[in-house]
């Protein structure tokens, strides 16, 4: 082949690479610019025309109550995300890596809620947090909690901690696999040297494994911040960000504000706003996190 | 090399191919209606209404395209194919507001021609007429009405406490203290927002009458006035001090499930409840029964889903499925399973179970008798949530300050909106 012109090389390249740029510029970077570029006119979604506004979106946006309380609910998913998930697959992992009889059962067991589609987790959820029949409530009355129930999703204080515990329920098998993947991946001899120099158990956990795992932590905490950006299906699915806003995230204001209230501007601001959201508060943390690798790696 | 330049010429020949075929299956593809009734009696009645259009039109065919997610995700659906250019040839959609919207957008058919086919000013009330025609022009045809206004009641838990059904306000009170005595909820509620806001009409109208009603739907009275603010207390005295502890965050069918348990005397829900409770095997007029709302005893607030027709290469397929919409055998065989009522006073009655007889013969009784449109439906589109937010909100708090800090923050709203010729006069 070393007879051909260079450029049948970069021809064939060219052209295998187009189906993939084509799909990566017309399914991100188009929708990207012309939702910023959206977000500077007034559209219902339906006429013809659009009316240019410039800023007057953003400043709507950001002076409607619910939108800055959709802005502090994904906050408090950022830091679910970012330790419950983490916290309870590392201990899921650590616990099954020990290849006691049987714990193949449980890595199933364990990972099995990950797979079921969010939509029916979230009405496997609802039934269980049924305020009057829910599996939940009836078991805290049989066991004489009854000053324990509450209504897990229908109270506004509590609502966005009860979705979480479902997210939790579910999502933890994903860390929980990735974790198991790292463990499984750490070089042993590191570990039995440590043993033989006589380290205990925590000392291993906290010299060796845990920053030995950093690479799996980066993996799970990118995705855990991207996802508690773009956070809806579960909340949407279990109260469409009710009772009046009060568990509501951005990307369900955008979608009300786009399809509900019929302001297609606004909510592509909102869209905006998130994807500036995410690029100041969870971008610098991954680029930091990763450039701790090598740092890890050395 | 050669043969990597055949697997490659090969390779776009087959998608080349592929595309062809991919754009020649799009083009022929069938018309379709699309909505969201997909849930149980609805999808029933969807069916039976497409049998009543593929008999009397065989040479146009529709199908059936359920969209989840209800109205908000039928809208994102149908804006995307809008933007696309590949609308469906009818789809389901709600009056008032949204519609004039969409007219206003210039994608839907205007339907005159059908209308006067089907004596469009005869058969369908003024109430009707008024949240489906803008300026002269009529673009949608109502498939079925579900009153709002009444209140359904468990007969056996009444029976048991020797209650009758209240009159008005005072003797509706006197039930509710008898059902909570008794350690009985008596009313129950649910999310979302629209349909606490739907148990705030009784009060309104008793405080406002009729003429205050349109008066509030053209965005004429002050939201912190002192009007409204007898409605509300009707409304937290009356029905949201009623309510059970736990209402809030659950569904409708959670409600009427409650009332079918006893936990709870009586719901103020739309008629879909009725449907709900026949398909697990109560009977109207035996097992459950309703009262209406003290202050709506000759008012039905009604509630109506429309069908509405759109540009572009399948516009005959449409008006074809419109004629059927209008006609008595299409009204028929949709209501029929849907548990609603048909909107046209030349459909047949036989269809209806007891409740369904009641409340037609009310709706369409004239003289006093008046039907009035759900006035969520009526005003600016984005006000009309905030608004019932507001009202859930306080249902579920009882808190008169905190309400009316919203109340006022409302009025400045409504004020810009009035002030720039959003509300509309019906």
């Amino acid at each position: 082949m070393a007879w051909l012109p260079k450029w049948r090389h970069n021809v064939s390249y060219a052209l295998f690479l187009l189906v993939p740029v084509v799909l990566y510029l017309g399914a991100y970077i188009y929708p990207l610019a012309d939702t910023i570029r959206l977000s500077g006119f007034s559209w219902d979604g339906m006429s013809p025309d659009e009316t240019w506004v410039g800023w007057d979106n953003y400043v709507q946006i950001l002076q409607e109550p619910r939108i800055l309380h959709a802005l502090a609910n994904n906050m408090k998913w950022l830091v679910y995300y970012l330790v419950a998930p983490t916290l309870v697959g590392l201990g899921l992992a650590l616990l099954l890596d020990a290849d006691l009889k049987g714990s193949y059962i449980f890595r199933t067991i364990f990972f099995v809620p990950f797979t079921i589609t969010t939509v029916a987790v979230a009405a496997t959820w609802r039934w269980i947090y049924d305020p009057n029949i829910g599996l939940l409530t009836e078991t805290l009355r049989a066991i004489g909690l009854r000053g324990w129930t509450y209504n897990w999703l229908g109270d506004p204080t509590i609502n966005t901690y009860a979705i979480m515990g479902a997210s939790l329920w579910a999502w933890s098998g994903f860390t929980f696999l990735i974790y198991f993947a790292g463990l499984r991946n750490l070089p042993t001899d590191v570990i039995e040297a440590a043993r033989i120099d006589g380290a205990s158990p925590w000392l291993i956990l906290t010299r060796i494994k845990l920053p030995l795992l950093l690479p799996s932590t980066i993996v799970i905490i990118g995705v855990a911040g991207v996802d508690s950006m773009r956070v809806f299906d579960i909340v949407w699915a279990m109260t469409q960000g009710g009772p009046y806003n009060s568990s509501s995230v951005l990307a369900i204001e955008m979608y009300q504000t786009s399809f509900a209230r019929f302001d297609l501007g606004a909510g592509a601001a909102v869209a905006v706003l998130l994807l500036a959201v995410a690029a100041v508060l969870v971008m610098p943390y991954i680029y930091y996190l990763s450039g701790r690798i090598e740092d890890v790696r050395e | 090399m050669a043969h990597q330049s055949s697997i490659t010429r090969r390779t776009f020949a087959l998608l080349a191919g592929a595309a062809g075929l991919a754009s020649k299956a799009f083009a022929e593809q069938v018309a379709e209606f699309w909505n969201y009734l997909g849930a149980g009696g609805e999808l029933d009645a969807v069916n039976a209404v497409l049998a009543v259009a593929s008999k009397q039109y065989p040479n146009t065919p529709i199908a059936n395209r359920v969209i989840p997610d209800g109205a908000v995700g039928l809208r994102q659906q149908l804006q995307t194919a809008l933007m696309g250019g590949s609308p469906p040839a009818v789809s389901q959609y709600n009056t008032g507001y949204e519609l004039l919207d969409a007219a206003r957008s210039g994608r839907l058919l205007k339907i005159n021609a059908s209308w006067d086919a089907v004596n469009g000013d005869k058969i369908f009330s003024d109430g009707v007429r008024r949240i489906v025609s803008i300026g002269g022009d009529h673009f949608a045809i109502p498939l079925s009405a579900s009153i709002i206004s009444n209140c359904f009641y468990n007969t056996a838990l009444f029976d048991r406490l020797s209650l009758k059904p209240p009159a008005n306000w005072d003797e509706f009170g006197d039930v509710c203290a008898k059902v909570k005595a008794a350690g009985i909820t008596p009313l129950g509620a649910h999310s979302p927002a629209a349909f606490v806001l739907y148990q705030w009409y009784g009060p309104m109208i008793t405080i406002l009458g009729v003429d205050g009603f349109w008066a509030f739907t053209r965005g004429e009275i002050p939201l912190d006035g002192p009007d409204i603010r007898k409605s509300f207390d009707l409304f937290k005295s009356r029905i949201a001090s009623n309510f059970s502890k736990t209402w809030s965050g659950g569904k409708w069918s959670d409600s009427v499930d409650q009332m079918m348990r006893g936990e709870v005397a009586m719901c103020i829900m739309g008629d879909w409840a009725s449907g709900y409770m026949e398909t697990r095997g109560w009977k109207g007029g035996a097992d459950y029964d309703f009262f209406a709302v003290p202050g709506l005893d000759k008012i039905s607030i009604f509630q109506t889903d429309v069908v509405v027709a759109y540009k572009g290469s399948q516009e005959q397929t449409a008006l074809n499925f419109l004629q059927v919409v209008a006609s008595p055998e299409g009204q028929a065989a949709f209501n029929k399973h849907k548990g609603a009522l048909a909107v046209s006073s030349a459909a047949p009655t036989d269809f209806y179970n007891t409740i369904g007889k009641r409340e037609f013969e009310k709706m369409t009784a004239g003289g006093d008798y008046i039907a009035l449109p759900n006035p969520y439906l009526l005003i600016p589109t984005g006000f009309h949530l905030d608004f019932a937010t507001e009202v859930e909100r306080y249902a579920a708090t009882l808190d008169d300050q905190s309400f009316a800090s919203a109340l006022g923050r409302l009025e400045a709203k409504r004020k810009t909106l009035k002030e720039s010729g959003k509300f509309i006069s019906w």
